[in-house]
């Protein structure tokens, strides 16, 4: 298939329309996501310090010799996989017990200042199996002698910034009040959250990326049908035929059905358009040959008899007369193509009488030669609606055709009338008329009245005068005249408001 | 040797009745389809040249009345429709040949000939007897080699009696075949053109022999 760079693709607009709000969805839930588990991280590490240095300090309720024993296993066992190392420290005045010197223990952290709770105990919200505790304690004995609750602070330690769990007690026996302490890197924690929100991040990605290609999957299904329809499009630019029409399958969405018949539609229009173009073009090149045939006859009689046999005037009076059909025809074919192709002029209003009469004034010498009369009559001005061109090319047929199948020393009758403030041109002859079962037929083009002693005609004196009518919304209809004889054609103008 | 042409353009019949008629044919002339059948069936036309596009009664349907009413006539379409489809159902409705408008004049004539020779059964285009030879395309006869100068009518009584050479062709059907009904001409007037032909034939040419009552035969000298 052929790329079109310069067109965008449906599918990528598609998915662009399905992709970039489900980004920035996911993007929301990442951030949403991100934040809770700082929130959560936080408070749980709080809560597993303050647990932690409480466990601690547990031990430190204990006699001397079952706290050796204790303190280091409870050290091992607060060792996590997120923090394989301990940080925490035990002083007993400026004396470490246990752990990190490093971790000194609060400013005002006196060995003998027995002060309950100087600082407030840490806090959490309640949860839903709220046990009730003792100072932290869930057993009141171990809550004993402790004058500081665990309380939480930030402080430093070598030199990086970390929170600190604190908590005093009384040794039991000798009374001295120890500090016991844990502390977590600020930044080890922002580590470990980052790599979680990264995690969380990643994740959205891959969402994202399965997404769109499911979208893609589906917007490619959901477009199969239009891709049929290309299909059925290319295969017939194998064979371009003006008869082709895209064929609806079961299977296609209602949303194809316009396109389809839209696009049937204008293929009907271009094939009616072809076939009027192709009948035009063989009746006019029909009506072409027998007057060429004509001329090519004679003047072979011409050439064989010599130009003063008493064969070669009718020769000559039969060429004559064949070059003047073909004149006449060209001129007609002329008209009809142009009336076809102008597109549709804006109407104007324009006197009716005045056209009519100066149209009717232009043929009466040509009606003179014929011997034939022409009257006009009209009630004065009319006004109509149209184009005066093409109305006085109208007329101008009317008139001609009037004169050509009038019988000899007949009259041409021109009159404009106002029939109930309308504008109605009406043309009639003494001639044969056309019989009313041949007045739906005239109107086709080359269609040709049967009738001798008439002069053979190219039939499209007529179609002329409809074709020009139509353009410009007039009506146009034929009868027989009030005396009973000849033709009687009524053109109605739409009227000038 | 007579013509039917059915034609509706006046001017256009009269062109090709006078072309045919300069090549020694006779012609009639109908403009419409109903009046060339009244006429065809009744008589012994050579060959008919039929327009198709005929106000009332179609050409094509013309051709088909003729064909069903037993009219064997050679049919030669001249015609401005020049579709195939035209052409096939001219064809296959009865016609022997085809032509389109415009035509050259020589070209109708030649195939008109030809028409005729096909349905006499004498294809060849020259006619033999004794030590005559008539032309058929170029419409000369000589004898023994010397051309014999005859006029046209002489020419188409010659020519029709030399297609039967040996039968007895009576003078009505003689007179038919030759004489258009414009022509005009009685029986008389055949028997002076047959006159004519003896005395130029002569005695080495072929005898024209009158059966009385009945007509005449050309037999080789």
């Amino acid at each position: 298939m052929r790329a079109y760079p310069r067109y965008k693709s449906l599918q990528a607009r598609l998915i662009a329309a399905v992709m970039l709000p489900l980004a920035l969805l996911v993007a929301l839930l990442a951030g949403i996501a991100g934040w809770a588990v700082k929130n959560t991280d936080s408070d749980t590490l709080d809560r597993v310090l303050v647990g932690s240095v409480r466990t601690l300090s547990g031990a430190f309720n204990q006699p001397p010799e079952l706290r050796e024993k204790v303190a280091p296993l409870i050290i091992h066992l607060l060792k996590r996989r997120a923090r394989p190392h301990v940080n925490f420290s035990v002083y007993r005045g400026d004396r470490v017990m246990m752990g990190d010197p490093a971790l000194r223990p609060p400013a005002d952290y006196r060995m003998d200042d027995g002060a309950i709770d100087r600082h407030p105990p840490a806090e959490f919200p309640k949860q839903a199996r709220d046990t009730p505790m003792t100072r932290g304690y869930i057993d009141a004995q171990d809550a004993d002698g402790v004058t500081q609750a665990a309380y939480l602070r930030d402080g430093t330690l070598h030199g990086r910034p970390a929170r600190i769990a604190t908590e005093m007690r009384r040794l039991p026996g000798n009374g001295d009040i120890v500090a016991i302490q844990i502390a977590d890197y600020v930044d080890d924690q922002r580590i470990y959250n980052r790599d979680y929100y990264f995690q969380i991040v990643g994740e959205g990605g891959l969402v994202l990326l399965v997404a769109g290609l499911l979208v893609w999957l589906a917007i490619g299904w959901g477009l199969r049908p239009f891709a049929a329809l290309t299909g059925q499009v290319r295969d017939a630019q194998t064979d371009p035929s003006p008869q082709f029409r895209l064929r609806l399958q079961p299977d296609m969405p209602r949303e194809t059905v316009p396109f389809v018949q839209s696009f049937n539609a204008l293929m009907t229009r271009l094939e009616k358009a072809n076939q009027s173009l192709r009948q035009f073009t063989s009746n006019a090149s029909h009506q072409m040959r027998t007057p060429l045939a004509v001329a090519r006859v004679h003047l072979d009689v011409l050439r064989r008899a010599g130009p003063h046999a008493p064969a070669a005037r009718e020769a000559i009076g039969d060429i004559t007369y064949a070059v003047e059909s073909l004149e006449r025809l060209l001129l007609q074919l002329i008209a009809l193509a142009r009336t076809d192709e102008q597109s549709v002029a804006p109407l104007q209003p324009f006197d009716l009488t005045a056209l009519a009469g100066r149209t009717a004034a232009d043929r009466a010498a040509q009606g003179e030669d014929d011997g034939i009369d022409i009257l006009f009559d009209a009630p004065g001005p009319v006004a109509a609606l149209g184009d005066p061109g093409l109305a006085g090319e109208l007329a101008g047929n009317l008139i001609d055709n009037a004169i050509r199948y009038n019988r000899p020393g007949g009259t041409v009758r021109v009159m404009v009338e106002r029939p109930a403030g309308g504008a109605r041109l009406v043309v009639e002859d003494d001639g044969p008329g056309i019989p009313e079962h041949e007045r739906e037929k005239v109107w086709e083009r080359f269609y040709r009245v049967a009738r001798e002693g008439t002069p053979v005609g190219s039939g499209l004196g007529l179609p002329i005068v409809r074709a020009l009518a139509e353009r410009m919304g007039a009506s146009i209809a034929l009868g027989t005249p009030e005396s009973g004889v000849g033709l009687r054609v009524v053109v109605d103008f739409r009227a000038a408001a | 040797m007579r013509i039917l042409l059915v034609e509706d353009d006046a001017a256009l019949a009269r062109g090709i009745a006078s072309s045919l008629g300069s090549e020694g044919l006779s012609v009639d002339i109908f403009g419409t389809g109903e009046d060339a059948l009244m006429i065809a069936p009744s008589e012994p036309y050579a060959a008919i040249v039929l327009d198709l596009g005929l106000p009332g009664m179609d050409g094509i349907e013309l051709l088909r009345r003729l064909r069903q009413a037993g009219v064997a006539t050679p049919i030669l379409i001249l015609t401005a429709r020049d579709r195939v489809d035209d052409r096939v159902l001219g064809l296959d409705g009865g016609a022997d040949d085809y032509m389109v408008k415009p035509f050259h004049p020589r070209e109708l004539h030649s195939r008109v000939r030809a028409l005729m020779r096909r349905a006499q059964g004498t294809p060849a285009p020259v006619l033999r007897l004794g030590a005559l030879e008539f032309d058929r395309s170029s419409r000369s006869v000589l004898l023994e080699g010397v051309a014999v100068p005859l006029r046209p009518r002489e020419l188409a009584v010659l020519e029709t009696l030399m297609t039967r050479p040996g039968k007895l062709v009576g003078k009505e059907q003689l007179s038919a075949e030759v004489f258009s009904f414009d022509d005009n001409v009685g029986i008389n007037a055949l028997e002076v053109y047959v006159g004519r032909l003896r005395r130029k034939l002569g005695e080495r040419g072929p005898a024209i022999r009158t059966v009385r009552g009945l007509g005449y035969m050309i037999e080789a000298a």
